[in-house]
């Protein structure tokens, strides 16, 4: 793709090294770049305590290494440049990607303000057949054997939902911003509805917790349906989390994928009887929670 | 126990692990960067060449160290040593590198016994601007070779991401117990 780069508050020195770079570039870099003497371009290299012109869609910070970012940092050396424009077009890319997933903005805007009502409605749909209906910022829930109808719906109007399902819209590009969207949406739903059929759970993978918004006992409750098939009755005892919690985490899980019920009861485990090293780890663990002021 | 217990961080040439790493330390942490000789393979002025160190102090005086592996890939024989003793492995992947799915392989791989054990969290980061692969695409390489994991996308500038890989890592080292 052709691209614009400028940078108006460099010296003139510097601006002509950056131009006779770009002559040596094509095919080096990701885009093909050229200068842009007068106007608005794709990026503009601009140096720290300088503002970039109104307009311009990516800022790629000249001498801040700190700044988040597209970063160049003198002396300029072709390598540099390189770099600086790649992670340009990444920029633009990730722009387009989002700009052609304007689900994202309706998955969220379509975010039921009760999402246990709508956690108990996708409950009660057969799982293989549900499909997610998003039309003019409105969400619908429907089951149809015919799953090709959906799929030749309008782009991105009717995502897979079901549990295996949602893995799916993956295979499709430009759908994995949208597919993000979905599991925050189904995750929040789950969490909210906080309702667990009684029986056995075990966690298949943790709950991006970088993004997911999720109670402080989350993360204990993971680790341990990471490491035990569990009943949510069992779980509260074990990890000394309240069961609301328990059954929102679960909740989550389920909905979203991350957990799956266990056919069978798992086999019962020994407890092992406490050792004299495990007591100074314990101790150790606890102490290095308290001096980060991470809650235990 | 003793007092002194390690915490490695890993990852490839400007994962983020010196980052991390003044992110929790108290002491400015002693870097060994050196001017990146490898501008083309990841282009950032400096890199770590021996390792990064840090640490804080806990009540009772204890302490924990705080250790980076450098990032450039001919160092990699001291990864064993730096690990040896550690409590857990926090492993950053760049996710604009050309391949993160292998980049995983390639570090669990080496501190395996640490990933089969649950001593391990991994960190995806600059998902801001490289969506793929998916954190999903992670778990699932992990699941191939039976090892279930946290996958975090995280972007370390921030201390708060930095506490959630730790504190991650602590929970699944306390039901180790
Ligand atoms: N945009 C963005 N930048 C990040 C993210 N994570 C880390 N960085 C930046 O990436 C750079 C990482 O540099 P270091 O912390 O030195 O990385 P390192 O792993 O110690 O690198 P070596 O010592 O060379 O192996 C820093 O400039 C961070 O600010 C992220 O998620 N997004
Ligand atoms: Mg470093």
């Amino acid at each position: 793709m052709n691209r614009t780069v400028n940078a108006p508050g460099l010296t003139d020195k510097e601006v002509m090294l950056i131009k006779s770079y770009l002559t040596l570039l094509p095919g080096k870099t990701r885009d093909d770049w050229t200068y842009l003497d007068s106007g608005v371009a794709d990026a503009e290299i601009v140096p720290a305590g300088r503002e970039p012109r109104p307009g311009t869609r990516v800022v790629i910070a000249y001498g801040d290494d700190n700044a988040a970012g597209p970063t160049l940092c003198p002396p300029l050396r072709i390598a540099g440049v390189i770099g600086a424009l790649d992670r340009a077009s990444a920029r633009l890319q990730g722009e387009a990607a989002e700009a052609t997933s304007p689900m994202v903005a309706e998955v969220r805007a379509a975010m039921p303000s009760d999402p246990a009502t709508l956690a108990r409605r996708l409950r009660a749909w057969p799982q293989d057949q549900t499909r997610l209906l998003l039309s003019d910022g409105t969400l619908r829930i429907e089951a149809d054997r015919q799953l090709q109808r959906y799929r030749a719906s309008q782009p991105l109007s009717a995502v897979p939902l079901s549990q295996s399902g949602w893995t799916e819209a993956r295979s499709a590009p430009g759908e994995l911003a949208h597919e993000g969207a979905l599991t925050e949406l189904l995750w929040r739903a789950g969490v909210a509805d906080a309702q667990v059929d009684p029986g056995f759970y075990r966690l298949r993978r943790w709950p991006d917790f970088g993004r997911l918004p999720h109670r402080p006992s989350f993360v204990k409750l993971a680790a341990y349906f990471a490491r035990h098939g569990s009943s949510p009755w069992a779980a509260a005892k074990a990890v000394l989390v309240p069961q609301p919690d328990v059954d929102a985490f679960l909740g989550g899980c389920v909905m979203a994928g991350f957990a799956t019920r266990l056919d069978q009861p798992p086999a019962q485990v020994e407890p092992r009887p406490a050792q004299g090293a495990d007591a100074g780890l314990r101790r150790l663990l606890t102490t290095v929670r308290r001096r980060l002021g991470l809650a235990a | 126990m003793s007092s002194e217990h390690k915490i490695l961080f890993t990852g490839t040439m400007g994962a983020g692990k010196t980052t991390s790493i003044a992110a929790l330390s108290e002491i400015p942490p002693v870097v060994t960067e050196a001017l990146n000789s490898d501008r083309l393979a990841y282009d950032k002025a400096t890199t770590t060449v021996a390792l990064d160190y840090g640490e804080f102090t806990l009540e009772e005086g204890g302490k924990i160290q705080l250790v980076g592996t450098p990032g450039q890939m001919r160092f990699d024989f001291m990864w064993g040593v730096l690990a040896r003793g550690a409590l857990g492995i926090v492993l950053l992947i760049d996710n604009s590198r050309p391949d993160p799915l292998a980049d995983l392989r390639t570090y669990v791989g080496h501190f395996e016994a640490f990933a089969r054990n649950g001593r391990m969290v991994v960190a995806v980061g600059r998902t801001e601007t490289h969506m793929r692969p998916a954190i999903d695409d992670f778990g699932d390489v992990l699941a191939n070779d039976g090892i279930l994991l946290p996958v975090l996308s995280a972007d370390v500038r921030r201390r708060d991401d930095v506490l959630m890989l730790v504190n991650a890592l602590l929970s699944q080292l306390e039901m180790t117990l």
